[in-house]
């Protein structure tokens, strides 16, 4: 710099005007550089901000969208419900009703406690019923405790063994629209094993391990090969079961070969 | 009559009378003060003119113009800096720097010679300050409309003024009677220039925060 002093002492005039004005626009022209990588940055930030917006706009539309769906799926197996148990259980009520003989008392007796019988066992369907019917506070309850509900309800068909284990204790802070996206593929799943698996043992298992929740459904059904789906058969519902947990920042494994069953495995962050 | 107006007093007093139209009725004090800053700034410009013209030196007057530009600077980066940090400790230790420099060269020569040194110290530390503020701007999540923005704006002078006059600050001496065109010296036309888009850019940044305080208030 000192140097640099001396030297300018001993310019002429002419080359410092030189030296003075072109320094000087550098000096300017600096600026401008900041300015414009200011700029870039700034316009960057605002497309990453939109781009959250719109990824929580799609967020906010798949969790409407599948709140729906729990409810459907609910009414669905409400109306099953009523029509193959409780609607058979009245109508037998009805029947050994109708058939009291009035003059018969030592019989009648015994149709009466059946009809009794008959009567606190739809009530007993009836509470189930209602407990189902608040779809949305089953989820509240917890991801373990709806999970629980869903396999009573397969299990009382008689058809399926259900093995379920929780394994690891869930954080104490939850995040009910994760619950609610994994209970809905859980829903989907199943849903999958009754209409087309043919299985007759179900084995869920729910494991929380460093922040990452699993859940894992098998059965023992007659499994199917991936290739060999047509474009059109890929599912919705295997579609549907990865997008969702896509959407949570998961990601779904599903591994079938034909007469080995199907195992569907979701791992997510949580919560 | 006509010495008293050239590119530096026109700027001044055209952003002077922007301010006093666009800030009267601002509620921080900081931006109201630049107010009181540019009547100052426009009342030393007009007596310096006057007093170079009858006296022919009128550094002295400058000089004291010194401690009024850093001081009202400051408390503008203080508000400025404000919505991301706390930056009072660092500008008041950047003030007494300031002073002590100023200080020391008023210890050494004549109140009658300009300043210089101090004048460059002050300039490096705005140019510093500006750069912070654009540092803090793209550390911060909140996207800013440049546009509209008032603060972006006034940086935007500031850091153009003093980072320009950088070349004029490490060479004052070398640029006595240097001219450039028709006996007009090199270092006041840069000056002329600088004062321009300095006050240009301030101008722009007094009607934004109008702008904003009138689109705050419907």
């Amino acid at each position: 710099m000192l140097e640099l002093f001396f030297y300018m002492q001993e310019m002429d005039k002419e080359n410092i005007k030189g030296l003075i004005i072109v320094s000087t626009l550098i000096f300017l022209i600096a600026p401008v550089f900041v300015f414009s990588y200011v700029f870039i940055h700034n316009r960057r930030k605002k497309r990453h901000i939109e781009e959250k917006a719109l990824m929580q706009l799609t967020f906010d539309a798949e969790i409407t969208k599948t709140q729906l769906e729990v409810q459907e799926q609910t009414m669905q197996t409400i109306g099953a419900d009523l029509h193959d148990n409780i609607g058979q259980l009245l109508s037998i009520t009805s029947l050994t009703l109708n058939s009291i003989e009035l003059d018969n008392d030592k019989k009648n007796r015994k149709k009466i406690d059946a009809a009794i019988d008959l009567t606190m066992r739809s009530i007993k369907e009836m509470r189930l019923l209602g407990k189902l019917l608040q779809g949305d506070q089953l989820v509240g309850m917890g991801l373990d405790e709806a999970i629980k509900y869903e396999i009573n309800w397969i299990e009382k068909s008689g058809k399926y063994k259900v093995n379920y284990t929780n394994d690891g204790e869930m954080p104490a802070a939850s995040s009910p629209d994760k619950d609610l996206i994994l209970f809905r593929i859980l829903q989907e799943v199943l849903n999958n094993i009754i209409k087309h698996a043919q299985a007759t043992v179900i084995s869920i298992k729910l494991e929380y391990e460093d922040s990452v929740l699993r859940l894992q459904v098998n059965d023992n059904g007659i499994g199917f090969n991936h290739a060999d789906l047509q474009p059109g058969q890929v599912g919705m519902g295997l579609r549907n079961i990865q997008k969702r947990a896509g959407i949570i920042g998961g990601e779904a494994n599903i591994t079938s070969n034909p007469d080995e069953g199907t195992t569907i495995e979701i791992l997510t962050p949580y919560p | 009559m006509l010495n008293y107006f050239n590119a530096n007093t026109v700027s001044e007093l055209v952003c002077f009378i922007v301010a006093l139209f666009c800030l009267i009725k601002d509620h921080n004090i900081a931006w109201k003060s630049m107010i009181l800053f540019l009547f100052i700034t426009c009342v030393i410009e007009f007596s310096g003119t006057y007093i170079g013209i009858r006296y022919g030196n009128n550094n002295w007057e400058y000089n004291i113009f010194l401690m009024c530009e850093s001081g009202f600077t400051s408390l503008m980066f203080i508000n400025l800096f404000s919505k991301y940090t706390d930056s009072k400790p660092m500008i008041i230790y950047g003030l007494t720097l300031f002073v002590v420099c100023y200080a020391t060269e008023m210890a050494y020569h004549s109140f009658l010679y300009y300043d210089n040194l101090t004048y460059g110290f002050m300039s490096i530390q705005f140019v510093l300050y500006s750069l912070y503020y654009f540092y803090l701007l793209l550390k911060d999540d909140a996207v800013v409309k440049f546009k509209y923005s008032p603060d972006f704006w006034w940086i935007c002078g500031t850091l153009f003024f003093y980072f320009g006059s950088t070349a004029c600050n490490l060479f004052y001496h070398q640029l006595d009677n240097i001219q450039i065109y028709r006996g007009e010296q090199l270092i006041d036309f840069i000056f002329k220039l600088l004062n321009v888009i300095l006050y240009g850019c301030w101008s722009y940044s007094f009607i934004c925060r109008k702008w904003i305080r009138k689109t705050l208030k419907d």
